[in-house]
């Protein structure tokens, strides 16, 4: 009996990676447990332009398994992302004036995609950023890239949400280190 | 994040052997020509589009579990190998990826099928429609909307070889019947309830230039991303220009007799030996299969694989 419950079971979680409906993700950006109000003191401010979507398809993620995938919110996850990064030593937020900020940030999404390899899934994000410090002229532009490969169990949008997520993060790694330059080094490298 | 593990060893196992089982039905369709004439078809509105956004990777099956005569824990050791060789790739292209962040693949596959599908009769006056359609809901809504006789759906995808020696382009071109009249002259395949009055699958390789046979992957896609990726936009253009002059070679062809995919070869002696993908999306790995030539100019020749696929490859 208990063998054949397994084997149900087994087979709803081999036949639900066969699911072709379409799902629409609903994208997480990381919790920040910092209050408002010590994010707002942090030493550097920084101006964060509106997120620039760049994509000829702006909702089509691209399929898994042969389901197919899409996100409304990438443009707002990435905002949020970057609002949470590091709060303690910078405030990033469309809230800060240009005029005051020490340091600009402009992201264009360029490319947010999943796709399958065999029964393995990849998420890619890539961003186009754009650094313009206060005083130093022409602002640096930097592709930030974050890709996530690893196995596909059930094609579920849980699991690729993730593996969007941890792409995202990678991209935020990457950004926070350039901005970590500009204010160590005076402009980014 | 928490991971739990739900199974045992065995039950793993079993799930991982019943998954590949799943995934060994994705093998490539065969050809079905187009029999009905162009003037009887009419109307017909055109989608065509990119399944991805930017260049893909395959890799080569694992092959533990076929040469120690199967069983799970060799199923298993294949997945793991696998997914080791699909992360190694995807790392190994991102120099490739970087170079070709700014090329318009899109743009230059609509001005190539416009050029190349304008001067068949029953496609003169086809609206192209650019963009893709991402599963069979999208398709059936194309469907169920248009007012057109056929819609003519071209999915092309562009990926290196496992070994990053060659960059092919592929295009999935099927033509759905919607009038009744076409409706009752066409075939259904499976359970899909659209059906086909054509079918194929055409690709165009092309080869790292100047390479020696056995070199490095990570060193081949140096080679591919050098110049700001000057060979692998150059292959590129080469593919779609290439793939956009096979649908409409293609769709011109005379039908068959008696439910032959292709025409018997006039000249037996053309055989050759291409690389196709063995499935179609995501999961594709290379073969390599002989077939005849049915076009050469200067510089490429045209081989029909034996389920009637296309191939251009360099002379």
């Amino acid at each position: 009996m208990k063998r054949a419950g397994l084997l149900c079971f087994l087979l709803c979680v081999v036949l639900s990676g066969c699911d072709t409906t379409p799902a629409k993700l609903t994208l997480v950006s990381p919790e920040t447990t910092i209050e408002a109000s010590r994010v707002k003191q942090a030493a550097q401010q920084v101006s964060l332009l509106p997120i620039e979507d760049q994509r000829s398809e702006d909702e089509t993620l691209g399929i898994v398994a042969g389901r197919p995938f899409r996100t409304t919110d990438l443009p707002a996850c990435i905002t949020q992302s970057l609002n949470g990064l590091a709060p303690l030593k910078y405030h990033i937020s469309k809230d800060v004036p240009q005029e005051t900020a020490q340091l600009v940030l402009k992201v264009t999404i360029l490319k947010a995609y999943v796709q399958s390899i065999r029964a393995s899934k990849v998420a890619v994000l890539v961003l186009k950023v754009q650094f313009a410090q206060r005083g130093i002229n022409p602002p640096i532009e930097q592709i930030v890239r974050g890709q996530y490969a690893g196995p596909n169990w059930a094609s579920t949008a849980t699991e690729v949400q993730g593996a969007l997520q941890d792409a995202l993060q990678q991209c935020m790694q990457q950004i926070r280190m350039q901005i970590d330059n500009c204010f160590i080094k005076g402009s980014p490298s | 994040m928490n991971i739990t593990p739900v199974f045992g060893r065995a039950g793993l196992g079993l799930c991982v052997l019943l998954a590949l089982s799943a995934f060994s039905g994705c093998a490539t369709a065969p050809r079905i020509p187009l029999t009905v004439p162009g003037d009887q078809i009419g109307l017909t509105e055109v989608h065509s589009g990119i399944s991805t956004q930017e260049i893909g990777t395959t890799i080569d099956p694992s092959n533990v579990s076929a040469a120690s005569g199967g069983g799970l824990i060799f199923a298993i050791i294949d997945l793991s190998i696998e997914n080791s060789r699909a992360k190694k790739a995807e790392q190994i292209i991102v120099p490739v990826r970087n170079a070709l962040v700014g090329f318009d693949a899109s743009g230059l596959l609509a001005t190539a099928v416009l050029q190349e599908l304008s001067p068949i009769s029953w496609l003169k006056e086809a609206k192209i429609e650019n963009g893709q359609l991402a599963g069979k809901d999208a398709l059936d809504n194309v469907l169920k909307k248009t007012s057109a006789n056929a819609v003519l759906v071209l999915e092309t995808d562009y990926y290196f070889t496992p070994k990053f020696e060659a960059i092919v382009v592929t295009t999935n071109v099927s033509l759905y019947a919607r009038s009744a009249s076409l409706r009752a002259k066409a075939e259904r395949r499976g359970s899909d309830e659209a059906s086909l009055l054509y079918y194929n699958k055409l690709s165009a390789v092309s080869y790292l230039p100047d390479s020696p046979v056995g070199l490095d992957k990570s060193v081949a896609a140096n080679r591919w991303a050098e110049e700001n990726g000057k060979k692998a936009k150059a292959a590129l253009e080469t593919g779609l220009r290439e793939v956009a002059k096979m649908i409409a070679f293609d769709l011109a062809q005379p039908g068959t007799k008696d439910h032959a995919l292709y025409a018997s070869p006039a000249d037996k002696k053309s055989n050759r030996i291409v690389p196709i993908a063995a499935n179609a999306n995501g999961g594709a790995t290379m073969i390599n299969v002989s077939g005849f030539e049915v076009h050469t100019d200067d510089t490429r020749a045209w081989v029909r694989t034996p389920s009637g696929e296309l191939v251009s490859v360099a002379k």
